[in-house]
């Protein structure tokens, strides 16, 4: 595919896919929300659009069947049932099959494209003797018809947000129209989401009274979206302040579903002579509680800040392309609560300089500033979309290893310059003094560099947790299990490469815990159940890891038939004695459960160590506990990038090895008696009572140790997953961050290595494989 | 003849620097001019104790001095001495004069890193002395089954014969191959 635009449609169109599958998803759960309906036509219409315009014309034509369906839902004409979702559900999927073709070349999948139609076609003519209210009212129609001229007038462009902002507008007349109409959006029903402004100024003695405005803030936090802006301009010098005094008032913007008594509610305990506290609607859409429409990025010298978003999942095409129009005032992208902060930082500055200039006008302004009245509400109304603003651009993942690997070379560099200097010094103390200096300097933007780079290949977790909604759905209406989805912490970060390669896994466990885990509802009520089986995936960041846990309420796995199944497989005598967790790591032994024995007695599935295997190879590792009747949970712990590890550098018989420091416990020196020698199971040191191996590094990797025994040198315990293991090397010699290289790229995978590293004295250092030590 | 053209364009590319040039009649009559060159090979020569090497030029990087720092690869075998940073790259070294269970030597002023590129990784040789790049034409390049060498034959493809001398092809393509690499692991389970 060696055509650009092509290669851009493709991408574009997966991104559209994702959303469009997301958006059909809910529409499941909720089919009477006029707003999903309307995002997943758009997503549609891209789709045909776009394909038109690269010349894909079976593709566009694909698409256009299922737009004009959607059409129908949009009109009330048909309402979206479970068929329905399934239907287009199949034609992501067709979708796919065509992204497949143009990328690879070969054919679509076109015994699927048809059945999809076929399906399609089906589902229209049984729709229309179903549908009870054909639409009548012309209004409805023309508002539609707008809207939809819009689109059709640019049938060679893509449809660009520009235009879907405009359409936008237009919708807040056809929904106010839709309500004398029979068809019943629940958007209507739920309350609509509504802005309010608040300004915020207690009596300056209010904390002496034992009263506290965050106690407020909390209260109103409760009912929705709370941005809020400190206006700091009455704050005295430090030296004069009374920590009693309240200096700080606030200008917030709420938004809510709740009604206006209840902020009034809230409100109302506040409402005094001395306070001033009041609140009106905003006239804005809600939809994002942005700083700029309260107003105090009124003065004209206020930048425009551009966001640059490299970030090629998330940014969807309307976020990325969507530019602010330029007749509405001067604003600031704000993305996300921590870009805020920066952003409030501007705002301080801005307040303190104008209520420096008026503070009189400022107190009689009785709520927010003047700008937000003074524009016209649609005016506002665009500035809200434009505050989603975030210009992106796509980057392929190969400049961005380049970027890496050169970083990590100038990291490398780095070290070796601070080398030089110090070797200089010796020579020249000015000159090495500077040349140190300059260096020291240096190391912080290089730092800097590293950190940014990092952050740029991260990207939420959430993507991939996202897909196994798709992955449960199908399985429950295939197995008619109820099953429910939780996800948590889709936000949480990982690098791109981590996320990729841990869908299989992901999606492994999901099955399992679907198909041997969650039982049917009978059998669910049988046992006191809710008749709907949980799968939670929780994502969260914990100290340098991300962990992400696969939990169900299903069955569990019954420990003992594991126990019994390993002592038949041979691989444990029945005399043995085992603990929970250790009987569980049987799961993971290859060949334990590839038979579908397990699947009959306990009820855990096939290929549990190559999900072992993958997360292992991410540098990551995984754990399950369950119990029975209860439930079963799969915990995978992984480090947030593969690219830089913190490494410990070791010396054996002055070579120097390095040890990934998550696999690091502790290091000491042992004295004798606690080395014990025990036959034919080598030796162990003892830990505060504990027994662990210990193996001697410079037999295993036949170097020629300085210390023939662990009591001169030092023993490094390292565990991986729950086996600990004692390393006895001479010493330690570093700590710090390294950049992995793989051993495959000019060579070959060496048993026991996991990787190579350069250390600041350009030597390299291989990584030592810790699993594979340990076992 | 537009094809033989690109022919000899493609030839071109990988022989840019070949001397001979030979205009044949019937090309001239033909169309307006082709040139052809003989078929050929251009060598990089080295010395190994007694011999004098050859491997193709295209497969080689660069030619570096003996790096400061080599750090040994637990496990490996003697002649992989082990691996160092070549400007970032982290590359393996091969000791020839040991793969090829010659005598061991001192290593002197001379001695140098061949950094050869074949299947995407880059891996350093190491010899006595490099001496000739050389152009030796098809004709002379005489495939051999039984050489007197004190080479293990499989490493070979030929010898090639030039003026006053005679230069060994080295196989560079099986000598690093994978296969080859594979039997490192079992040399180290044995």
């Amino acid at each position: 595919m060696d055509n650009p635009a092509l290669e851009e449609f493709v991408e574009e169109v997966e991104d559209i896919l994702e959303d469009l599958e997301d958006g059909v998803l809910l529409l499941e759960g909720q089919p009477n929300k006029r707003s999903l309906i309307d995002r997943i036509f758009r997503d549609m219409h891209t789709i045909k659009g776009g394909a038109g315009m690269v010349m894909e014309t079976e593709l566009a034509e694909y698409a256009h069947h299922f737009e004009n369906l959607l059409d129908k839902a949009r009109n009330g004409e048909i309402v979206c049932t479970p068929e329905m979702a399934s239907l287009l559900l199949g034609s992501i999927d067709g979708f796919r099959s065509f992204m497949d073709k143009i990328r690879e070349g070969g054919e679509v999948n076109q015994v699927l494209i048809d059945q999809t139609l076929e399906q399609l076609r089906e589902f229209e003519k049984n729709a229309g003797k179903t549908a009870t209210k054909p639409i009548a009212e012309k209004s409805v129609e023309k508002t539609k018809g707008t809207d939809t001229s819009q689109f059709e007038t640019t049938p060679d462009e893509k449809i660009k947000p520009e235009q879907s902002s405009a359409p936008e507008e237009k919708k807040i007349e056809s929904v106010k129209s839709e309500e004398q109409e029979d068809v019943q959006w629940d958007d209507d029903d739920e309350g609509e989401e509504i802005a309010y402004l608040l300004h915020l100024k207690f009596d300056s003695e209010m904390l002496g009274k034992g009263s506290d405005p965050i106690l407020l803030i909390k209260e109103l936090t409760e009912l929705g979206d709370l941005a809020m802006i400190p206006h700091l301009g009455s704050l005295p010098d430090l030296k004069n302040l009374d920590p009693e005094e309240l200096h700080i008032w606030w200008s917030a913007k709420l938004v809510t579903t709740h009604p206006a008594e209840e902020i009034e509610n809230i409100l109302i305990f506040f409402q005094d002579d001395k306070n001033e506290v009041n609140f009106e609607a905003a006239e804005s859409p809600p939809e994002d509680p942005g700083l700029a429409s309260l107003g105090i990025y009124n003065e004209p010298e206020n930048k425009e800040q551009k966001q640059i978003n490299v970030d090629d999942s998330e940014s969807k095409p309307e976020e990325a392309e969507s530019i602010s129009e330029p007749e509405t005032e001067p604003k600031e992208g704000t993305e996300s609560k921590s870009e805020s902060e920066d952003d409030d930082d501007d705002g301080f500055e801005k307040e303190i300089t104008k209520e420096a200039d008026s503070p009189e006008e400022e107190k009689e302004s009785k709520s927010i500033p003047e700008p937000e009245k003074k524009s016209p509400p649609k005016d506002t109304a665009k500035k809200d979309t434009g505050i989603k603003t975030t210009q992106s651009i796509r980057v392929t993942i190969d400049k961005l290893d380049n970027l890496q690997n050169l970083v990590g070379e100038t990291v490398i560099n780095q070290a070796r310059l601070h080398l030089l200097s110090e070797q200089i010094m010796r020579v020249d103390d000015n000159l090495g003094e500077m040349l140190l200096q300059f260096v020291e300097d240096n190391e912080k933007s290089v730092q800097e560099l590293q950190d940014q780079i990092l952050q740029v290949r991260m990207i939420p977790v959430g993507s991939i947790l996202n897909n196994m909604k798709r992955t449960v759905r199908d399985y429950a209406t295939r197995s008619k299990k109820k099953i429910r989805l939780e996800i948590e912490g889709g936000d949480t970060e990982l690098d791109k490469t981590v996320t990729e390669q841990l869908q299989g896994p992901l999606v492994h466990l999901v099955r399992n815990s679907m198909d041997h885990g969650i039982e049917d509802s009978e059998t669910r009520i049988k046992n006191g159940k809710d008749p709907t089986g949980t799968i939670s995936l929780k994502a969260s960041q914990q100290e340098g890891y991300v962990i992400v846990e696969i939990e169900d309420d299903g069955k569990g796995i019954d420990s003992k038939v594991i126990f019994d199944l390993a002592v038949r497989k041979g691989f444990l005598n029945e005399t043995d004695e085992i603990n929970e967790e250790d009987i569980y790591k049987l799961l993971f032994m290859p060949g334990f459960t590839t038979a579908t024995e397990v699947t009959d007695v306990s009820g855990r599935g096939v290929g549990m160590d190559t999900v072992k295997r993958d997360i292992e190879a991410l540098l990551g590792t995984i754990e399950i506990s369950s119990e029975l009747s209860k439930g079963t949970s799969t915990k995978l712990k992984l480090p947030l990038t593969l690219a830089i590890i913190e490494g410990m550098m070791i010396d054996v018989g002055h070579q120097v090895f390095t040890i990934p420091l998550l696999s690091v416990n502790e290091s000491l020196r042992p004295v004798p008696k606690q080395i014990k020698k025990i036959k034919n199971k080598g030796e162990l040191v003892e830990i505060r009572g504990e027994y662990i191996p210990m193996l001697r590094l410079h037999e295993r990797l036949n170097i020629k140790p300085r210390f023939k025994e662990p009591t001169e040198g030092l023993v490094v315990v390292v565990q991986h997953a729950n086996r600990k293991q004692c390393l006895f090397v001479d010493e330690i010699v570093d700590q710090g961050p390294v950049v992995i290289k793989s051993m495959e790229d000019n060579f070959i995978q060496v048993p026991g290595i996991a990787g190579a590293t350069i250390l600041g004295d350009g030597r390299v250092s291989f990584i030592l494989d810790v699993p594979s030590l340990v076992n | 003849m537009k094809s033989k053209a690109k022919d000899v364009m493609e030839n071109n590319q990988n022989k840019k620097y070949l001397g001979s040039v030979n205009l044949s009649d019937e090309d001239l009559e033909d169309m307006s001019l082709e040139i052809s060159y003989s078929e050929g090979t251009r060598l990089i020569t080295f010395i190994l104790g007694e011999e004098k090497y050859g491997l193709d030029i295209l497969k080689v990087r660069e030619l570096i001095s003996f790096p400061e720092g080599l750090t040994r690869i637990p496990g490996m075998p003697d002649f992989i001495i082990g691996m160092f940073n070549l400007r970032g790259l982290v590359i393996p070294v091969m000791d020839l004069r040991k793969k090829f269970k010659m005598s061991s030597e001192e290593r002197h002023e001379f001695s140098v890193i061949i950094i050869v590129e074949v299947d995407n990784k880059n891996i350093g040789l190491t010899v006595d002395s490099v001496s000739d790049v050389i152009f030796v034409k098809e004709e002379n390049i005489q495939e051999t089954t039984d050489l007197a060498v004190n080479v293990d034959t499989n490493f070979i493809k030929g010898v090639a014969k030039t003026k006053d001398e005679m230069v060994i092809l080295l196989d560079i393509d099986f000598l690093l191959s994978k296969e080859e690499f594979d039997t490192l692991l079992e040399d180290k389970s044995e």
